[in-house]
This record gives C-alpha cells, structure tokens and sequence, in this order.
C-alpha cells in the first residue's frame, strides 16, 4: 500500500531537520569535550615528564645505594692489609648481580683513596673510596680507644682501661651517577683483626 | 518526540566527557602521589642503609674488644652466671659501658660522632646483647659469641646479630 505523497514529504523533511539537528549537537559536544579533555590533560602533559624523571632518578639512587653497599661489603671482607698497610696501587675484583646479568667491575685503591666504575643500562656509577686509619695511638692521644673494664682479680667497682693499639679504619664509599642525582654516600669502621 | 531525544542525547555525551575527564584525573593523582610515596620509601631506604652502616661499625668495636680482652669478658660471663644480681650490675656496666653511645667518650660515642661528622646525619650506635653460648654434644664442645649490634641514622635503627665461634679452654 503506498502512501501518500505528501506524508513521504513530510519524513524528507523531518529526517533533514533531523540530520541537521544532530550535527550541529555533535558540534557543539565535540568542542566542550575537547576544551574538558584538554583542561585535565595539558597539566598532566607537563606533569608527566616530571614524575617519570622523578621515578628515573629515584630508581638509580637505589641502584647507587646498593652498589655502594656492596663496595663497603667489599672493603669489609677483603684482608685487612689491603686496606690500610700497602701506599701503592691495588686492584680489588668486585661483582655486581642484577636480575639478569652479573657485571664484573673492579675497586681500584691507591694509597688511601679509591675509584671504581660500574655501568648499569644507560646509566654509569662512579665510586669513589677513602679509606682513613681514624683510631689509634696512646690512651692520651686525641685518637685513641680506650676500652674499660673491670679487673676480675681485683675488687668489683675498680674499673680498668685499655688503650687499643691497633688501627679503626674508617671506610667510605660515595656514588655518583647520572648530572642531577645526590651522590650517595656511606660510611662504616674496620677494625685490625689480626692479633 | 525529537527535542527530547536530542536533549537525552546531548546530556548523555557531555557526562561522559566529565566521566573521563575525571579517571584521568584520578589517574594523574594516582601518579602524582604515588611518585611522592616512593620517594618517602626511598629515602627510609638510604637512612636503614647508613644504619646498617652503624652496625657493622658497632659489630667491629665488640669484636675488636673481645679479641684485645678475651680473658676479661670470660670473667665477665662467669660472673653473669654464678654472680650476685649487683655483681651482675657491676660487670655489665663494666663491660657494655664502651658500647652505649649516650656516655661521653665511650668507643661506640667516639665512632657515632665521627660517622656523623662528615655526613651531617645523626648516628648512634652500640651492643644491644654480648654473651657466650655452649653447646655440648658428643665428645666436643663449642662455644660461640651471640652479639647484637644496633646502629641508628636520624633515628631509623637497624640490627645486626652475629654467631661467633670462639675457642675457651673448657
């Protein structure tokens, strides 16, 4: 059954407005969901750099701070001569393992003070050692040690001391990496162990 | 019929945008404070590292005074086990005095300031436990130091517990 001319008419011209309508709508949404979009997501562009260079940096001093752990670890393990009795140079093998890879780097000590290098992906640790004998001497030397005791032949409340004559190494490893990164810097003592 | 529908229409599309508008910016505040998080973890890392850096220092000083004053500390762990509560009182002090770092002078006083000195933190360090164990089993007996060392950097404390065998003429 047809219908009549003027009714199909009418639909074009409904459909026409129709069109019209939607696109204008679609315009006019189209523009404030761009002007929202851009409102949260410019502040965000320019934050985002920021806190990926944050993360970057953070995830390098921790780095740092572990391989200066490892270097101090070191120092500690190696014979005490090595440290503190020989001025020239010495060559310690020192060994980093990631979760991939070992990477094998050496402290290289010269006299009382010390370099390594360890590169770790794009980002190369440069440590720096100083190794100083802090304690030693006579109990009247500024320093000395002095350790107190009490005298188990004598009576309870005499208390006696006892200069230490042997050396306390201070060791410490500081870690440079990246242009804006704080080097890392830890300290510790060693003490001559071999009487 | 129709301006209804472009009204439902044009509501429904504007929400949405404010529904994405604000997950990106829960997103971004998720980021923003979880790069603030990590960077307080980070630094609660560096300062249990540099007291764990104590430690060890302190781990070295009861070691050193132990293997300079072996015959003293036996005396000392003799009378913490057959001695008088004042006797106890009396040697503890003697003995542990050189590892609180809160007494003028002491060792662990002397190596606190000089770890402070040119890091510009706050060190402490000292011996939270120093005595002898013996175990007996068939036809030999051990002996072994139980130490604790603590060490502190800006009030962050760390612990550190060595087992040490030690030869005592039984």
């Amino acid at each position: 059954m047809k219908k009549p001319a003027s009714e199909r008419s009418n639909r074009n011209t409904s459909a026409t407005e129709a069109r019209t309508d939607r696109a204008g709508i679609s315009l006019v949404e189209l523009l404030v969901a761009f002007f929202l979009i851009a409102l949260v997501v410019l502040p965000i562009m320019r934050a985002l750099p920021q806190s990926f260079g944050i993360a970057g940096r953070q995830a390098d001093q921790e780095i740092a701070l572990k391989i200066g752990e490892s270097a101090v670890n070191t120092l500690l393990a190696v014979p005490f001569d090595t440290i503190a009795g020989s001025a020239g140079s010495r060559t310690i093998p020192f060994e980093i393992r990631t979760g991939t890879e070992v990477i094998a780097a050496n402290l290289a000590l010269n006299g009382p003070l010390g370099t390594g290098t360890v590169r770790i992906g794009r980002t190369e640790f440069q440590l720096r050692i100083a190794l100083r004998p802090e304690y030693s001497g006579p109990p009247q030397s500024p320093t000395a040690m002095v350790f107190s005791y009490i005298d188990p032949l004598g009576p309870v409340e005499r208390i006696a001391t006892y200069a230490c004559p042997d050396l306390f190494m201070r060791i410490q490893v500081d870690v440079e990496y990246g242009q804006k990164g704080v080097p890392v810097s830890l300290a510790t003592f060693r003490a001559d162990l071999r009487q | 019929m129709r301006p209804n529908l472009h009204r439902r229409r044009r509501g429904f599309a504007l929400f949405s945008v404010l529904l994405a508008s604000v997950v990106i910016f829960i997103l971004a505040a998720t980021l923003y404070f979880n790069t603030r998080s990590q960077t307080a973890t980070h630094a609660r890392l560096t300062e249990q590292t540099k007291a764990l850096m104590a430690a060890r220092a302190a781990m070295q000083l009861a070691q050193y005074k132990f293997r300079m004053l072996p015959t003293e500390f036996y005396a000392f762990d003799r009378v913490i086990k057959t001695g008088t509560p004042d006797q106890i009182a009396s040697f503890t002090t003697g003995w542990m005095g050189d590892f609180d770092p809160t007494r003028p002078n002491t060792a662990a006083a002397k190596l606190s300031q000089s770890l402070g000195a040119t890091d510009g933190g706050s060190y402490q360090l000292g011996i939270a436990t120093f005595s002898l164990i013996t175990r007996t089993g068939k036809g030999y007996t051990k002996d072994f130091l139980q130490i604790t060392s603590w060490g502190s950097f800006n009030g962050v404390r760390r612990s550190l517990d060595a087992l040490i065998e030690v030869e005592v003429t039984h």
